[in-house]
């Protein structure tokens, strides 16, 4: 099948402002902070795009201002031809997210059934009469079946309300997903099921996906792209095999470098570069280059003034990469 | 003499008339300086295997057999003035979440010191000395600075250092680590990580490590028990049971997860979900996943089957025997 590449999300110069939370009852006054700072992005459609970051670097957030769940503070979001923030139905209807938690987003006193027809009805998807058949069609398509309409969230395990999640987000078969840690909270043997349907339907349904997780090994396999955050900013996007064989920002390499890796006996022992010291606060982004004060090229490079004052924008390169970093030549080993 | 040597250890849960068995028959050894791993997916019961090695089961509803020996003193059913002996001394425990284990509203520094006293008679002085002591080797920055503040003050990175610290205190010759990096981001879990390499190094500490990340496990572990709803399917020195892993659900479990080093083409699931505790089926527990599964699986429960190489064991009928398994895939 031969589809035209249109892109399906354009994101430009976004920036999250966020009041700032009071830490303990010493915690001074607090100060409102960038939780994402002039984020640029497209997707297109049938592409994965892999967001991979440590906690707390916006990653949920991103995905957030994307669906219309937090107010931008700079920038546009579109989804499509035209405008999305203008009418949120219309914005539902194209971009739909699935959570980590498969517990906390379904409502436990509504049955499978009504939890899928919801939006069915509500976007008047199908006729009113074909909605049983349609919830029906969606239960077998993410591997359940027809009767499990009539059951509550109780009744099923972790990966089977992944599944349901998956359903009631593919139900008015949006032109994106958002899939935000969907496997993190499951068991190992049943993470692979769900990647597997995710990734069936992106194909099938020629869907663009972004795909959030901290595992790098899952985002790998799943997208073609993948756009790496670090403390609010993208620091690098590339293809996935690109990136994952010659990083070009010293935080993606350091990152790869501490993924465990399951080596066969006779294979060279791996060696992650051991970062110093813990993720900045928002609080105190450090001046310049927001990785410098963590780098171990900075460090290798002995301490370039430039990495200390100014800001490296997220540049062009040749093959299709962008990277946020003066030396991206130099970053791809330790 | 073994440092570490557990037999035939079998944890029951009890309610009402009904129980059951949460671990069972499991075994293993270890030795001072080694590091074994306990991998299995959640509810396999890791954590209660762990609590009963150390003791901690309590007295409500769940009850352990079989015998546990450290440096060759039994422990099971011995007076819980032994294991209290024990406990915090010379086998000390970590958790997933230091949070939970830290008191909110307590200065971290007051917290060890507490800890160190509440085992020893000590001056407030020397058990502060003990505590700074314990937090430089953990590589804490600024030790008399973090013995000042408060939990929540801390990173989770640097709370599963203090946890580290003051499991360290007394230099115990056991570390049962459950999950210790699990909540922890890549470049944090690869400080911790390299962290406990070196302090079981420093102190010819042995570390038994509880995760479900094989990737976690062939990092950090010499030898490797597999668990499935309670029971051990494999075990052995961790390079030969990832390169040759002789159970269906060894293989499954390596197979469902992508290498970050190469493309996969496509994941293979292992079918359905680990079995709920009060439903376990009748056999091997892991027969009605299993792709090879024959008629006398589940019948009875598979003996340990040895490997090719010294100390590899597998609970499964078709293991070592690859051409039934070429032939029935
Ligand atoms: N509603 C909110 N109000 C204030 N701060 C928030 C809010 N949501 C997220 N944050 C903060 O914004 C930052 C980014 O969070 P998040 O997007 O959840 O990161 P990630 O998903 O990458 O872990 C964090 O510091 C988080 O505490
Ligand atoms: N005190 C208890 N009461 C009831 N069930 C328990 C208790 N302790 C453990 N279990 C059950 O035993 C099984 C194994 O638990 P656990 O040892 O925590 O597994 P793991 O650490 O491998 O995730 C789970 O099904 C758990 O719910
Ligand atoms: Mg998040
Ligand atoms: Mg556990």
């Amino acid at each position: 099948m031969m589809h035209v590449r249109r892109p399906v999300l354009e994101v430009q110069g976004l920036s999250v402002t966020f009041a700032g939370e009071t830490v303990g009852a010493f915690g001074k006054r607090p100060k409102p902070f960038r939780a994402l700072d002039e984020i640029d992005l497209t997707l297109n459609n049938g592409e994965a795009l892999g967001l991979i970051g440590e906690s707390g670097s916006g990653k949920t957030t991103l995905g957030k201002a994307i669906v219309g769940l937090v107010p931008l503070s700079a920038g546009t979001i579109t989804l499509e031809a035209g405008d999305a923030a203008a009418d949120r139905r219309g914005r539902a209807r194209k971009v739909q997210m699935v959570f980590q938690d498969p517990y906390a987003s379904l409502h436990p006193r509504q049955t499978i059934g009504q939890t899928l027809a919801e939006p069915l009805r509500i976007h008047k998807a199908v006729p009113a009469d074909a909605i049983d058949h349609m919830v029906a069609q969606l239960l077998e398509r993410v591997g359940l079946m027809p009767h499990h309409a009539l059951r509550y969230p109780q009744h099923f395990s972790g990966g089977q309300r992944q599944r349901i999640a998956i359903a009631r987000a593919i139900a008015i078969e949006p032109s994106m997903i958002i899939a935000d840690e969907p496997v993190s909270a499951l068991d190992v043997s049943v993470q692979a099921q769900i990647l597997n349907l995710l990734d069936d339907l992106r194909r099938e349904r020629n869907m663009a996906m972004l795909f959030i997780s901290h595992d790098l090994s899952v985002v790998r396999h799943l997208c073609q792209r993948i756009a790496v955050m670090y403390l609010g900013r993208l620091v690098e996007v590339a293809p996935a095999n690109a990136l994952t064989r010659r990083p070009a920002h010293p935080y993606t390499t350091a990152l790869l470098s501490a993924v465990p890796r399951v080596h066969a006996g006779n294979a060279p022992v791996h060696k992650p570069i051991v970062l110093a010291g813990d993720i900045p606060s928002h609080a105190a982004i450090p001046s310049g280059c927001p990785f410098h004060t963590r780098c171990w090229l900075y460090d290798k490079k002995g301490k370039p003034a430039q990495c200390r004052n100014a800001r490296p924008p997220l540049a062009q390169h040749e093959d299709g990469r962008q990277s946020a970093c003066f030396f991206p030549k130099e970053a791809a080993s330790a | 003499m073994r440092l570490l040597e557990v037999n035939d250890l079998t944890v029951t849960l009890n309610v009402g008339e009904r129980s059951a068995t949460i671990v069972d028959k499991l075994s293993l050894t270890l030795d001072r300086g080694r590091c074994l791993g306990l991998v299995g997916e959640s509810g396999s019961g890791k954590s209660t295997a762990a609590m009963a090695v150390i003791g901690l089961l309590g007295h409500g509803n769940l009850s352990a057999r079989g015998s546990v020996r450290f440096q060759g003193a039994e422990l099971i059913d011995a007076p819980a003035r032994t294991q209290r002996g024990l406990q915090g001394r010379d086998i000390a425990m970590i958790f997933q979440d230091p949070m939970s284990a830290l008191n909110p509203v307590q200065r971290i520094g007051d917290q060890i010191v507490e800890c160190v006293r509440a085992h020893e008679t000590l001056s407030k002085k020397e058990a502060q000395a003990l505590a700074l002591e314990a937090l430089k080797r953990v590589g804490m920055p600024d030790p008399p600075a973090m013995m000042r503040r408060y939990p929540h003050q801390l990173s989770g990175g640097q709370r599963q250092r203090v946890m580290i610290a003051m499991a360290i205190v007394f230099k115990p010759k056991l570390l049962i680590a459950d999950e210790p990096t699990t909540a922890l981001d890549l470049t944090i879990q690869a400080q911790i990580l390299a962290l406990l390499k070196q302090l079981s190094r420093e102190l010819d500490m042995a570390v038994l490590l509880i995760t479900h990340d094989l990737g976690v496990i062939s990092d950090m572990a010499d030898d490797i028990v597999v668990l499935y709803a309670g029971r051990s399917v494999e075990s052995g020195r961790t390079a030969d049971v990832l390169d040759h892993p002789g159970h269906p659900y060894t293989r499954g479990l390596l197979a469902a997860h992508p290498s970050i080093d190469q493309a996969t083409e496509r994941l293979n699931p292992i079918a359905g979900m680990p079995p709920p505790l009060w439903d376990r089926p009748q056999g091997c527990a892991f027969a009605p996943r299993c792709d090879h599964v024959q008629p006398t699986c589940t019948q009875r429960v598979p003996d340990p089957v040895a490997l090719g190489t010294p100390g590899h064991l597998a609970a499964c009928i078709l293991a070592g025997n690859t051409e039934t398994v070429a032939a029935t895939r």
